[in-house]
């Protein structure tokens, strides 16, 4: 599927794959640019699933462009029209290869890890996500949900042994993790839309 | 890739707890790069993950049983039935904090891939063995607690406070006759010095007799 371009979280007006890419392989600075704002959140999702440090992520991802716009001025890319799939390629390839310096002949990736590193923005958007998170908590009418996103997300149980452990069905299941994503999506862009960071909701963090 | 795909097969919270096979993956991010709502609702899920991570480690089980208490309690007022209580967990068994250099039996090293059963290293072995995890410690971790679960939930062994390993790997100790053959899962939470959760890594693997 293909996004318009014009949503919330691009830029906007952008121009267009192809019209990108000329414009990179022609020099143009505010291209580069472009295709930054374009990708630098997606490129943070991607890596951040491979590598736990948010440190590490930010370098990474500087990485990720610096090899992007070079392969790009040098006429790399032959289709536009796989730009973004050129992109997460890139990204994937330097933190896999970040991960094989690290730990020679043996390849592990991590498991994700939002905690990232000490900068004082990242601190402050992790206690955000925690007061959400407690007040979603509370507002659960079952227990047995609180448990069931313990399990699934914390625990790392499968699905179909939560569902038969609490004798649900796999829609029902569904649906109490659709709830809780949206109810911290209407919160979170609540808060975003309030002035960006924000102290937290509700208790001081623990 | 369309939504409807990408709802009915859970392939955000699959993506972002490493469920998804790493086509799927491949496939997706080329999507969610170019989708605006895609992105937007994997930052949220990965915060919703975030925040869970950040509970106290009692929430849930507490609330569960206290959440449980008061059902009875109030089933009891109405209806004076006689309930059974459920099926009794065995209490965990705590096992001291075997280190690599006391261990016993042979030595498994775990990578902290995760993904399908499938992929899960094989354990074959009896008799005492120790299992090695190996990892990064996230900066500012002071300790870890250890846990082993079985696929289906139950504790094998719970190890509140482990001290940091310089080489950043984790040895535990573990008796064959304690396991059945199946699926396990080693979970290290790293902790910060006012036993704040900044990191959790997970090993699973699978257990048979030789
Ligand atoms: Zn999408």
């Amino acid at each position: 599927m293909q996004s318009s371009g014009t949503g919330q979280s691009f830029a906007s007006p952008r121009r267009s794959r192809q019209d990108l890419v000329s414009a990179i392989v022609s020099g143009d600075r505010s291209a580069e640019a472009e295709l930054v704002d374009w990708f630098a959140r997606g490129l943070a999702i991607i890596l951040s699933r491979i590598v736990k440090d948010h440190q590490t992520v930010e370098d990474l991802r500087q990485d990720s462009f610096r090899i992007a716009i070079e392969r790009l001025r040098s006429g790399a890319l032959r289709d536009p029209d796989a730009l973004p799939g050129f992109m997460a390629m890139i990204a994937r390839n330097v933190a896999i290869e970040h991960l094989r310096q690290r730990t020679p002949g043996a390849l592990s990736a991590t498991a994700p890890d939002p905690t990232g590193g000490p900068s004082q923005y990242h601190d402050l958007a992790r206690k955000q996500n925690a007061a959400i998170v407690r007040k979603i908590l509370n507002e659960l009418p079952q227990p047995r949900d609180r448990e069931l996103l313990y399990r699934f997300y914390i625990a790392d149980e499968e699905k179909e042994t939560i569902c038969e452990r609490f004798g649900l069905s796999a829609l029902h299941f569904n649906r109490v993790l659709h709830r809780a994503r949206e109810r911290f999506r209407e919160l979170f862009e609540k808060r975003r839309s309030g002035g960006g960071i924000v102290p937290p909701l509700d208790a001081p963090d623990r | 890739m369309d939504h409807g795909q990408i709802e009915a097969t859970n392939l955000i919270d699959r993506y972002l707890t490493n469920r998804a096979t790493p086509e799927e993956c491949a496939r997706f991010e080329e999507h969610f790069l170019d989708c605006p709502d895609c992105l937007s609702r994997l930052e949220s899920t990965r915060g919703l993950i975030d925040g869970l991570k950040q509970q106290p480690p009692d929430t849930f089980q507490r609330r569960t049983w206290v959440g449980f208490m008061g059902w009875i309690a109030a089933a009891a007022v109405t209806t004076f039935a006689i309930f059974r209580p459920p099926p009794a967990t065995p209490p965990p068994v705590t096992i001291p904090g075997p280190t690599l250099t006391a261990r016993a039996g042979p030595v498994f090293t775990l990578a902290t891939v995760r993904g399908a059963q499938a992929d899960a290293p094989i354990v074959t072995v009896s008799g005492e063995f120790t299992l090695a995890l190996d990892f990064e410690p996230a900066p500012g971790i002071k300790g870890f607690a250890v846990q082993v679960t079985s696929g289906t939930g139950e504790q094998l062994m719970s190890e509140v406070e482990h001290p940091l390993s310089a080489s950043g790997t984790i040895g535990i100790g573990l008796r064959s006759q304690d396991l059945k053959p199946g699926l396990y899962r080693a979970v290290v939470v790293g902790k910060s010095v006012d036993g704040r959760e900044l990191q959790r890594v997970i090993f699973p693997f699978r257990f048979q007799v030789p």
